[in-house]
């Protein structure tokens, strides 16, 4: 694998600890560097990164190509795995609502606009990044604090039943696959 | 990918069902209820959702009540749906006008309005009804709708609780008379101010049956000894009863006849019994005080209580099953009243 960058790489955190370091692209070839105890948060690329067998002599000469998440999402997913590589394992939570409190650096983090919130859990998701998950949903279930039904319904985007009803009846109204 | 039009909503519904999941096991439970009135899909996410075991209760007592529905947990409430909460939201339920005759006003409750909301909660968390508070004094045509429901609901009920100051004692053998379900514990909870006919209530086929009642002025004599002779509970637990020697002994010759073998403990609040009476014609062994012997009481299906037993009278029935009885301990009240205690030991080499 020998992609040039094509943008300057982008030095998240200088890594001081640990010497063993992978190169990401994102989809608009944007070049990430993360350290390994950063990159075994996302299951998705510590499975890659031990499927194509990179090793801390060759990891820096294979980057990584991830065409599922932008720049953008990766420079803040980046953060995230930097900051939390340390953390100690989450214990699991055994009731229904979430007992944990957001930390303030993670908390403004992801003090971002909906549609970044939205295409970084898609991100998230695909790179299977349990507690960046974690907080991102924290944040979107603050949102519905103190809300209506019908507040709720604008904020997360809930068509009505007749929107869903007639949706539904479109697409069955379309013709199918043969046509 | 998609990618959200409206930079200022998030469609949570376009996103993978694990992470839907994730964002609602944030909310609370009002929220929750709150996010299902949203649209009939919401509602669909909602039921797919597994979610701890909680009980849920409902309160019948019109006017007396502001928080007609609560979820439990371990004998703590979890969370409350208040009257104004429920009625806020009325119109999302988007029932029938028929039944809009039935909205509730400040402070007040209707029943059939409690039953809605109490079918809506029920089935978006695919629940049968845990608990149900009544109040005695319901009328008739109440009675009936509250028993045809839960008949049509459920074959059984974990608890039943009649709370109140007035009782209506046709109504209550009326909802004795029309329930084809099961009742895993009944309680009484009542402060009457005058005298109760003995009730009707058949054959007391409960595992657990409490009367709370601390008006010595008007003791418990609304049952009979007859029904408790008859009854299959394995918890009997009564305040303040009016219950004398001859009926203690004769529950007590019955149960050494192999009446109510099921039975773990039977406790009542009596004036002072005079023993003598209380075991004539029963061989009896008196306890040394300085044996003691713990039992545990429960309540729920819980354990509630160590009791520790000094010394008391061991009964003992042809199959070996040992039964200790005592009375011991007043209870504050104006006259003195003190517990009778009869509990079957577990263990029948005792």
């Amino acid at each position: 694998m020998s992609v040039e960058p094509e943008v300057p790489i982008v030095q998240v955190e200088e890594v001081r600890e640990n010497p063993v370091l992978y190169k990401i692209i994102s989809s608009d070839n944007h070049v990430f560097t993360i350290s390994e105890h950063a990159v075994k948060l996302s299951k998705t690329l510590w499975d890659l990164i031990t499927n194509l067998g990179l090793t801390a002599e060759n990891a820096l000469d294979n980057p990584i190509p991830v065409e599922n998440v932008n720049g953008k999402n990766m420079e803040t997913i980046v953060q995230f795995c930097e900051r939390h590589k340390y953390d100690e394992e989450e214990p699991e939570y055994t009731n229904y609502i979430r007992e944990f409190v957001l930390p303030e650096w993670d908390r403004q983090l992801l003090s971002i606009d909906n549609e970044e919130l939205f295409q970084l859990i898609l991100a998230t998701n695909y790179l299977d990044i349990q507690k960046l998950m974690d907080y991102c949903c924290r944040v979107i279930g603050d949102m519905a604090k103190d809300k209506t039904p019908e507040e709720l319904r604008i904020i997360y985007g809930i068509p009505t039943d007749a929107e869903d009803d007639a949706l539904e009846r479109s697409a069955s109204d379309s013709p199918g696959p043969s046509g | 990918m998609y990618i959200a039009s409206d930079p200022k909503t998030i469609p949570i519904l376009r996103l993978p069902f694990l992470s839907i999941r994730n964002i609602l096991q944030n909310f609370d439970y009002l929220e929750i209820i709150d996010f299902s009135l949203a649209s009939k899909k919401c509602q669909f996410v909602i039921q797919s959702m597994k979610f701890q075991t909680f009980g849920v209760c409902v309160r019948l007592q019109p006017e007396t009540e502001s928080v007609p529905i609560t979820f439990y947990r371990d004998g703590d409430w979890i969370c409350k749906f208040s009257i104004d909460y429920l009625n806020a939201r009325y119109k999302y339920l988007k029932r029938n006008t028929a039944l809009t005759q039935y909205k509730t006003e400040i402070n007040t409750i209707c029943i059939e309005f409690t039953k809605e909301w109490a079918d809506y909660t029920l089935a978006l968390f695919r629940k049968d009804l845990s608990c149900l508070v009544l109040i005695p004094n319901s009328s008739t045509q109440e009675i009936l709708s509250i028993t045809d429901w839960i008949n049509k609901k459920q074959s059984t009920l974990e608890y039943c609780e009649f709370s109140g100051d007035d009782t209506n004692p046709d109504s209550l053998d009326l909802f004795f008379e029309n329930r084809k379900f099961s009742i895993g514990n009944l309680s009484f909870v009542l402060r009457p101010e005058h005298k109760i006919r003995p009730l009707k209530l058949g054959v007391l086929h409960v595992d657990e049956f409490f009367v709370k009642n601390r008006s010595s002025k008007h003791p418990v004599n609304w049952l009979t000894v007859d029904d408790i002779m008859n009854s299959l509970c394995r918890i009997i637990m009564i305040e303040t009863c009016s219950f004398d020697e001859n009926d203690i002994n004769r529950i007590l010759k019955g149960w050494l006849n192999g009446n109510k073998s099921q039975l773990k403990s039977f406790t009542v609040v009596l004036k002072m019994l005079n023993f003598e009476l209380v075991l004539d014609g029963i061989d009896f062994e008196r306890k040394d005080e300085t044996l003691k012997r713990e039992f545990e009481f429960e309540f729920a299906g819980r354990q509630c209580n160590t009791h520790q037993f000094t010394g008391g009278f061991d009964i003992r029935r042809k199959d070996g099953t040992l039964a200790t009885i005592q009375q011991r301990y007043r209870i504050p009240s104006r006259d003195p009243m003190f517990w009778f205690m009869m509990v079957v030991w577990p263990n029948n080499s005792k």
